[in-house]
């Protein structure tokens, strides 16, 4: 699978669209850091493919995300039990809860492969910080969302995560990207 | 390097560790210890059968994967001639990583200091200005990639940096018998390992998976909660614990009274599970629920039935787990998932996606054990752990389960110590006595208070 640089290719949407897609990104942002994941779930789409591939550190940079590997490959029905884990209290990774913090950064959008879909291409950071630990776990990442819908109504039907790193510093993956 | 003396301070240690042992107990030092570190890393990582790849990983010549073994990174390639080896990643010329990347296919590897080149047998094939710099004197045989020994068990390629190790299968002494459960019918990695480090001391992990059905209504306690459990809270200690003395190699199998035999593997995987498993292994895996083993020191093995959903039927995944110590406290986990040969993609698929949703970095079942990992460790750091030591107690009156058919000891019910004593026990020995050779391993009889009944 090699990375699909759609923003070179792909047609760039109009300024209002792409300011709708900007506000969307950011309010979604919003809402996961403030861990309100029942209102964050509502901004994906039922048919969600959400995923994270592995990296390999390979001479060909265009096979590093593997194919097939992966680190989650959740739908909305999993993802929903992610949430729902959560709020049984019984998460104890999560139990006091993370403090996250994403930043969504280097937003291209372009006309997605149907002419209903956008795709959003973004720079994402994301640190999580525990407790009284000194060191935050800190994750650098490619995401590439596909949405449907308009302003207001946007949805996120596909996220695809590549992390950069191929061997991860961190305890778990038990927050959201 | 095997004749390191152990400092005074080990030293003490380990007659801490022996004189708690004999009292059924483990002190708390020994989960995360700067002293202890430096001795296991040569007593046990450097005589015991490290484990680096599946040969599915590497299927045609020329491919290969670079692995830690024991703190030492090798290429396992295999080469032109089909053989599977294991080289040191480091060029024998100046000591530079030979190697860069971590995956792929080639029929040489070149030094990029000065540009020795290695064949994937691990010849030296070629060196610059022979002629000009050696008078052509330099003998290139003289020169080879450095070769630890390498040795399989139905696709899992073990390697090991003491020369005079017994064979695998005396390693094993037995315990393939149970390993098959994770290798039937014939398995192939899904795809690359998942990866991470994580800061917990490689023996809470390796204390764990030698077979504790005890934590899991607790610490996974959210499984019961969302419906997640084939069993419930009541049964869910039954089963067999077994271990193969003084080789720390066990398994925990956890058994559900009436449940269906082999549930939720498809009907052709139970067909061909019939056909390879001998009587004895078929009449005792159709019955585990869930087989959580240890191939000693630091390799797990786990079969787990899975739903996605819960209350929704789902499949059963094996996963191998790789704890590679980086120092005291530190590891690096390697997970792969193995799935079937023969299946279809999407039962291949299903599995795998089940086993990313239980286990590896993201797994609902992983994230718990995290939790509590890193705190053991973090707490055996502290000076309070000095003087603590943990009962090893579970256990000490089970009867030995005489008319089970497999190899090793057998205790029920499943949550038991037995097999963490085991792995003390063989872990001290190591620790402590001479090296191990083919004529004197590890078969040294455990002190009496150690043996069940």
């Amino acid at each position: 699978m090699s990375l699909d640089v759609g923003a070179a290719t792909a047609a760039a949407v109009d300024d209002q669209t792409f300011r709708s897609v900007e506000r969307f990104l950011y309010r979604e942002a919003e809402l996961v850091d403030a861990r309100r994941f029942d209102e964050w779930l509502e901004l994906f789409a039922d048919d969600l493919e959400y995923r994270a591939p592995i990296r390999v550190w390979r001479d060909d940079f265009d096979r590093q995300p593997d194919p097939v590997a992966c680190y989650f490959n959740d739908t909305k029905q999993t993802l929903a039990i992610r949430v729902q884990r959560i709020a049984t209290g019984l998460a104890w990774t999560e139990s006091p809860p993370s403090v996250t913090r994403h930043f969504v950064s280097n937003l291209r959008v372009t006309v997605g492969s149907e002419p209903d879909l956008l795709t959003a291409r973004t720079n994402l950071l994301v640190t999580r910080s525990r407790g009284p630990n000194v060191l935050q776990e800190i994750f650098s990442a490619d995401r590439v969302d596909t949405m449907r819908g308009a302003d207001g109504d946007l949805q996120i039907a596909r996220r695809i995560v590549t992390i950069d790193s191929t061997m991860l510093s961190a305890q778990n993956l038990a927050i959201f990207f | 390097m095997l004749s390191v003396t152990p400092e005074p301070a080990a030293e003490q240690l380990l007659r801490k560790g022996r004189d708690a042992l004999a009292k059924a107990r483990i002190p708390a030092a020994f989960y995360n210890h700067p002293d202890v570190w430096e001795v296991e890393r040569e007593r046990v990582f450097g005589r015991a059968w490290t484990f680096l790849a599946h040969d599915s990983e590497i299927p045609n010549p020329g491919d290969y994967v670079v692995r830690p073994l024991a703190g030492t990174p090798v290429i396992v390639a295999r080469g032109a001639d089909n053989v599977i080896r294991a080289m040191f990643n480091i060029c024998p010329h100046r000591g530079n990583q030979l190697c860069r990347d971590e995956a792929g296919n080639s029929s040489r590897f070149k030094c990029s200091y000065h540009g020795w080149i290695y064949n994937n047998k691990g010849e030296l094939v070629s060196v610059p200005q022979m002629r000009e710099g050696y008078r052509g004197l330099l003998n290139r045989d003289d020169w080879p990639l450095r070769e630890a020994k390498v040795d399989s068990y139905r696709g899992l390629i073990f390697g090991a940096l003491d020369p005079v190790i017994p064979t695998l299968s005396e390693y094993l002494a037995g315990f393939q018998f149970y390993m098959d459960i994770y290798l039937t019918p014939d398995m192939e990695v899904y795809g690359p390992p998942n990866r991470w480090i994580i800061d917990v001391d490689w023996k809470v992990q390796s204390e764990n998976t030698a077979g504790d059905g005890y934590h899991t209504p607790i610490t996974h306690e959210f499984g019961f909660s969302l419906g997640y459990y084939p069993s419930s809270a009541a049964t869910q200690s039954q089963g067999w614990a077994v271990h193969i003395p003084g080789r720390g190699h066990s398994i925990g199998m956890g058994r559900t009274p009436g449940m269906a035999p082999f549930f939720w593997y498809p009907p052709e995987i139970v067909a061909a599970m019939e056909k390879d498993f001998t009587p004895e292994q078929y009449s005792i895996f159709k019955e585990a629920r869930v087989s959580v083993g240890l191939v000693f020191p630091n390799l797990s093995l786990l079969c787990q039935p899975l739903s996605r959903i819960p209350n929704e039927p789902g499949t059963r995944f094996s996963t191998l787990r790789l704890f590679n110590p980086l120092k005291n406290g530190r590891i690096e986990t390697w997970t792969w998932c193995l799935v079937p040969k023969s299946a279809s993609k999407e039962y291949r698929d299903e599995v795998y996606e089940g086993h990313v949703l239980g286990f590896g970095p993201s797994g609902l079942f992983e994230q718990d054990d995290s939790e509590n990992f890193i705190h053991v460790t973090r707490m055996a750091g502290t000076p309070a752990a000095e003087d603590m030591e943990f009962p090893l107690e579970m256990g000490l009156n089970a009867e030995i389960e005489e008319d089970f058919p497999g190899p090793g000891v057998c205790v029920t019910p499943y949550i038991n110590d037995t097999s963490f004593r085991n792995f003390w026990a063989t872990y001290m020995n190591y620790l402590s006595n001479d090296p191990p050779t083919a004529e004197s391993s590890h078969d040294t009889s455990l002190p009496e208070v150690l043996r069940v009944s």
